[in-house]
């Protein structure tokens, strides 16, 4: 080592993971490594609290990009009208998957109709999305559930439609299924009933995979019976839009899902407009299929003109819309 | 009279933040006569810098970079019809940057540095850059017979690492007396998150250390830019928009206050492991840059843009 190199424990450096490794010793690496930045046993290290106190003045603290509180979130994003979103669905319909598919889609570009400007909390959607990450080396892409105490944490998705320039951030209000199962059951449940008064949108999210399923689909269909059904006897915010989300297209496949949308909103009518079908998986249709229109339906508010889109920016209807569209 | 002219070199691990000070030192120090830029006065002590430009200069690693002894750097240039420029810039170990996003705090001095800066040059590496890639977007037996991307910013610059988890450590594949291993999934973690979600992340966390005060122009600095030394048609900027699209469209809103700027540079002059004899090309000669139009430049072409923008004309 020269003079110039970080001595093992300094402010910056790190250590090596291998108790019998000489480089905590002021040694060299074990495996062999000239940079022990290169070796799969160097951690940087992590000073705790106590540490850092002894080390010299206290550092500054930056925002930590997590999902916030409601009122945490509405300082950070008052420059522009937001769009408050509540997706409603029992466990595992795909509420979060969803709200990460449409930060993902804007963010990598492949919703041309968008354009990513920031997020408040970018680690709050990368905590989330991560097992549905190549980076995880999970082979099958999975949402872990929404815990009860992150239950009504927002989520900042700061954008403007490509086709005006115009500013449309949403903000997600990301609720726990069980959560709202019990508000199904006819619970008060605190986190449910704030982000109702909040959201100037609720989709009902069903899950497409019990639709694809002959044996679960009419206890899908059942469940959001229920849930409208309650949402029906709860008080919204004023203008409130309620739709209904189909996600995991690519299962649905063959299925006519035009009746099906029917029976679930023959109590609570959601225009077709309202309809939509996602795709988080690139099987037989496109992930992110449908996501633009719904984006477009999000982002509406009252008193916010809907641009003229200059240009198809969707792709190509996949047969199963089109066969769904013209069921209708 | 002499300008003071203060840069801050911001960037994750490894992202050739200290290579490209080495260049720069090496190419200044050189003189020239077709020099743009040339050093006048020498700081007083230049241990740290002969240091790095000499490992530079022999293809050797770069020593890390210490709080202790690069935290302060400062020495004076001249161009032809310019005023002399008195370059302050400390050389931060990316950690610091890292630990921005991770923990997430900065220290008083660099963040100091950061806040008192003129410039500030945000260092992405061509090479080892990467952005979210979801795994809906694959079927699941490509998937399977695929191996997951080591995280941008694990300095792992030749592809996934013997302890990366794999697919196929799920253990379905052929049949054996043993058990099959155990799946190995990564855990989440802040640190090996892709470097597009990192770097948009830190520019908005400094966005915020600044507050109401002016943020600085900002120069995105694509290091190891001579990956793409066969494709001249490639400018930076559009590098930046297909390979960090988080990063890009950050930038984009960004540039509707301020002034953004997106080069290329290549410190080393080509990668050392393809290319060893690199080290015997004249120091002069190995390391050079691309401007925002794709026009070759020399490495001092960061300081070029800053020191040629309108609003310093005046």
């Amino acid at each position: 080592m020269t003079d110039i190199d970080i001595e093992p424990g300094d402010l910056h450096g790190g250590v090596c993971s291998r108790v019998d490794c000489p480089l905590n010793d002021g040694g060299a690496c074990a495996a062999g490594h000239e940079d022990p930045m290169d070796c799969d046993d160097y951690e940087l290290t992590e000073l705790d609290e106590t540490e850092a106190e002894q080390v010299g003045p206290k550092p500054w603290s930056l925002p930590d990009g997590e999902a916030l509180a409601a009122g945490d979130l509405e300082a950070a994003t008052a420059e522009y009208p937001v769009s408050t979103v509540a997706p409603l669905g029992i466990v595992g319909a795909g509420k979060t998957t969803l709200i990460c598919l449409m930060f993902d889609q804007v963010r990598t570009r492949r919703e041309p109709g968008w354009k990513f400007t920031r997020s408040r909390t970018t680690l709050g959607f990368a905590r989330r999305n991560h097992d549905a990450s190549f980076n995880s080396g999970r082979t099958i892409p999975t949402t872990g559930r929404t815990a009860f105490a992150a239950s009504g944490l927002c989520l900042h998705l700061g954008m403007r439609r490509s086709a005006d320039d115009s500013p449309a951030p949403i903000v997600f209000i990301d609720l726990s299924g069980e959560h709202v199962q019990q508000f199904v059951s006819g619970s008060t449940v605190v986190q449910v009933n704030n982000a109702l008064r909040r959201a100037q949108h609720v989709p009902v999210v069903i899950d497409g995979a019990q639709i694809a399923n002959p044996r679960t689909r009419q206890k899908a269909i059942m469940q959001g019976i229920s849930l409208l059904a309650r949402l029906k006897l709860q008080t919204l915010r004023d203008g409130a839009n309620v739709s209904i989300i189909m996600t995991k297209a690519d299962l649905l496949e063959g299925i006519d899902l035009g009746p099906i949308f029917d029976r679930i909103t023959s109590e609570y009518p959601i225009p077709p407009e309202r309809r939509f079908v996602t795709a988080d998986r690139g099987e037989s249709v496109q992930r992110g299929h449908g996501v633009h229109n719904l984006l477009t339906h999000l982002t509406t508010l009252a008193g916010r003109p809907q641009p003229v889109w200059p240009t198809p920016v969707t792709p190509a209807p996949s047969p199963l819309l089109a066969r769904f569209w013209a069921a209708r | 009279m002499t300008d003071s002219f203060r840069l801050c070199l911001l960037g994750l691990p490894k992202t050739g933040k200290t290579t490209y000070l080495a260049a720069l030192w090496s190419c200044l120090r050189s003189g020239l006569a077709e020099d743009r830029y040339r050093i006048t006065e020498l700081p007083g002590d230049t241990a740290y810098l002969d240091a790095i430009s000499y490992a530079w200069a022999a293809g050797d690693p770069m020593p890390r970079s210490s709080p202790e002894v690069s935290d302060h750097i400062e020495f004076t240039i001249e161009a032809p019809a310019r005023p002399p420029l008195q370059v302050v810039l400390p050389d931060l170990p990316g950690e610091v940057f890292l630990n921005a996003v991770r923990r997430p705090v900065i220290d008083e001095g660099p963040g100091a540095a950061v806040l008192s800066s003129d410039l500030l040059l945000l260092f992405v590496n061509c090479q080892t850059a990467k952005m979210f890639e979801p795994l809906g977007d694959h079927p699941v037996d490509a998937v399977e017979t695929a191996e997951p991307p080591a995280p941008a910013n694990e300095g792992n610059i030749d592809g996934p690492d013997s302890t990366t988890p794999k697919p196929d450590d799920a253990g379905d594949g052929p049949g054996g007396e043993l058990d099959p291993p155990a799946p190995r999934f990564r855990e989440f973690d802040i640190g090996a998150l892709d470097s597009d979600t990192l770097n948009c992340e830190l520019l908005g966390r400094l966005e915020d250390l600044f507050g109401d005060e002016t943020f600085p122009p900002l120069l995105i600095v694509l290091s190891a830019w001579d990956m793409y030394v066969g494709e001249p048609d490639l400018i930076p900027d559009d590098w930046l928009r297909d390979h960090q699209p988080m990063l890009w469209q950050h930038i984009e809103e960004l540039r509707r206050t301020m002034t953004v700027g997106v080069v290329g540079v290549s410190a080393q002059g080509a990668d050392y492991k393809d290319h060893p004899d690199i080290v015997e090309v004249d120091v002069k000669a190995r390391s050079w840059g691309s401007d925002s139009d794709g026009r070759k430049t020399d490495v001092a072409g960061p300081l070029l843009w800053y020191h040629d923008l309108p609003s310093r004309d005046g």
